[in-house]
């Protein structure tokens, strides 16, 4: 026998009920004022701007790193002439994120795992090799620092870097990250700096970049760890913005550079997108509008260059699988397709071999086409 | 007759993690269903081979579960270090370990559960790796 299906039945990856269709009654009287506004048009959930990715296509934007400072810059280069229009430079997790020195005992320990995950690079002469030939001072580059405690040692490196080669600071283009979820979440240490020094430490790199290199993002907020440690959606959406209000309250209180620069400052963030198309989707348009309203509402900062959000994507590697790498080629065009229709600004796919290792060149040249 | 406990409420299961890596959903997951299945977990975290022995050994346990991250030869090292300071002290791992790291693994004695175990085929090995199915 069939039986009519309950609606209560459907809900979404974040158990939010699903009807069987939906009619212009449904929109909830709060947003109804919202429904008119056009793309560009704060609160901005229909897009950042009025024509979309026909004039501003999204930053190609993928992870790369590995071995010694010659192997990433090589890879790196094959990004670039695959097609990415960006690059982020992965530090060895062993030496960058613990702090250790090559030779210390807690690396020493795991000698083999040197270089798996980015290249091992201690000094300003390690990262000019991986900037060897690279056009930083027209390119996005992502300088690495992804926990708060290497960022100081990663931005200073790649910034001494484009000095030398005689690039004003002024108009350096790029991000570093400098995120709390990576660094309490997703990539603990074995020693982990307090969270109170953290927050120092990324309020003294705002104020620096608002000073110094205005064209930097200096911090960027990711949703994605704790998505990818089990937070749904809307939990995403909040541990993200709450995470940005401590940031502006620090500025604030600190009071040396305006809060709407720090909101600035602070609007360059990054979410996961997983499987469930239409809610991550959502996800994306509901997390400009939340800021811009956010903005508003607490801070009084209304100017649409600012409370307009800027987004970076990466999909789910918690769903690219390790029986059938192949079959992650669908899921990575499936998410990616799933964050261009939220809006975003900037994505990178995950590698189809994600679950077996860092992407190899292959994987990074799918990642790429999928994005063509 | 009798004189063994045959539920798991007395049996101590190590878990540690060989690699410095970030990766710590798997042994967190795996941890908590030990726990509830009535085991006591001890989770260390991340620790090199001496001091994943000396917590065997300070916390008298009954089985060690190793996450690896990263190359097989750090987990390699961990497991000699066990084996030659804890005899007969069983062993078993998890982690995204690909088939070669899980032979090596397997020649030592190690029972390895790469992606796509089963929890519950899991608690019943660390049942039987702890005499207590």
């Amino acid at each position: 026998m069939h039986q009519e299906s309950d609606d209560q039945d459907w809900v979404t990856a974040s158990g939010i009920p699903l009807k069987s269709f939906y009619t212009a009654d449904d929109v909830p009287s709060a947003h109804r004022q919202n429904v008119g506004a056009a793309p560009g048009e704060p609160p901005f959930h229909r897009g950042a701007y009025a024509t979309g990715y026909r004039t501003k296509p999204w930053r190609i934007f993928q992870l790369s790193g590995f071995g010694k400072p010659e192997d990433e810059n090589e890879r790196i280069k094959f990004l670039l002439e695959q097609g990415a229009t960006g690059f982020l430079k992965e530090h060895d997790r062993n030496t960058a994120d613990h702090l250790y020195n090559v030779d210390h005992p807690e690396v020493d320990a795991r000698r083999e795992d040197v270089g798996l995950t980015g290249a091992v690079m201690q000094s300003v002469r390690d990262i000019d090799i991986c900037l060897n030939d690279l056009p930083i001072d027209s390119t996005y580059g992502h300088a690495g620092g992804a926990v708060v405690q290497h960022a100081p040692f990663a931005l200073a490196g790649y910034w001494t870097v484009a000095k030398r080669r005689g690039y004003d600071l002024l108009r350096l283009p790029g991000t570093g990250q400098s995120d709390y979820f990576l660094t309490y979440l997703g990539c603990v240490t074995k020693q982990q700096v307090p969270t109170d020094a953290g927050l120092r430490l990324n309020a003294d790199i705002i104020e620096f970049c608002n000073e110094h290199l205005p064209r930097w993002v200096p911090v960027s907020i990711a949703g994605y760890n704790g998505a990818d440690s089990g937070l749904n959606a809307p939990q995403e959406l909040g541990a993200l913005f709450a995470n940005a209000v401590e940031y502006l309250e620090e500025i604030k209180r600190r009071a040396k550079m305006p809060l709407e620069k720090a909101a600035r400052a602070c609007g360059g963030v990054s979410f996961r997108i997983s499987m469930d198309v239409f809610e991550e989707a959502s996800k994306l348009r509901a997390a400009r509008l939340m800021w811009t309203q956010l903005l508003r509402d607490r801070y009084s900062i209304t100017d649409p260059k600012v409370s307009n959000l800027r987004i970076h994507v990466v999909t789910a590697g918690s769903r690219m699988q390790y029986q059938q790498p192949l079959n992650n080629i669908v899921r990575g065009t499936l998410m990616g397709l799933t964050a261009v229709l939220g809006g975003v600004q900037s994505l990178g796919v995950s590698g189809y071999d994600e679950a077996l290792s860092i992407p190899s060149e292959h994987a990074h040249q799918m990642s790429v086409r999928i994005q063509k | 007759m009798g004189a063994v406990d045959s539920t798991p409420h007395n049996r101590r299961v190590l878990m540690a993690k060989t690699g410095l890596d970030g990766h710590w959903r798997g042994p967190t997951i795996v941890a908590t269903a030990l726990r509830d299945a009535g085991f006591e977990v001890i989770m260390i975290g991340m620790a090199k081979a001496e001091e994943v022995v000396q917590a065997a050994i300070d916390e008298d346990v009954d089985l060690v579960g190793l996450n690896i991250g990263g190359h097989v030869d750090v987990a390699v090292r961990a497991v000699e270090s066990i084996q030659t300071a804890c005899e007969g002290l069983p062993i078993f791992a998890g982690g995204v370990v690909p088939p070669h790291a899980k032979r090596r693994l397997e020649a030592l004695g190690v029972e390895v559960y790469p992606p796509g175990s089963q929890l519950p085929e899991i608690v019943d090995a660390a049942r039987r790796l702890t005499n207590t199915a």
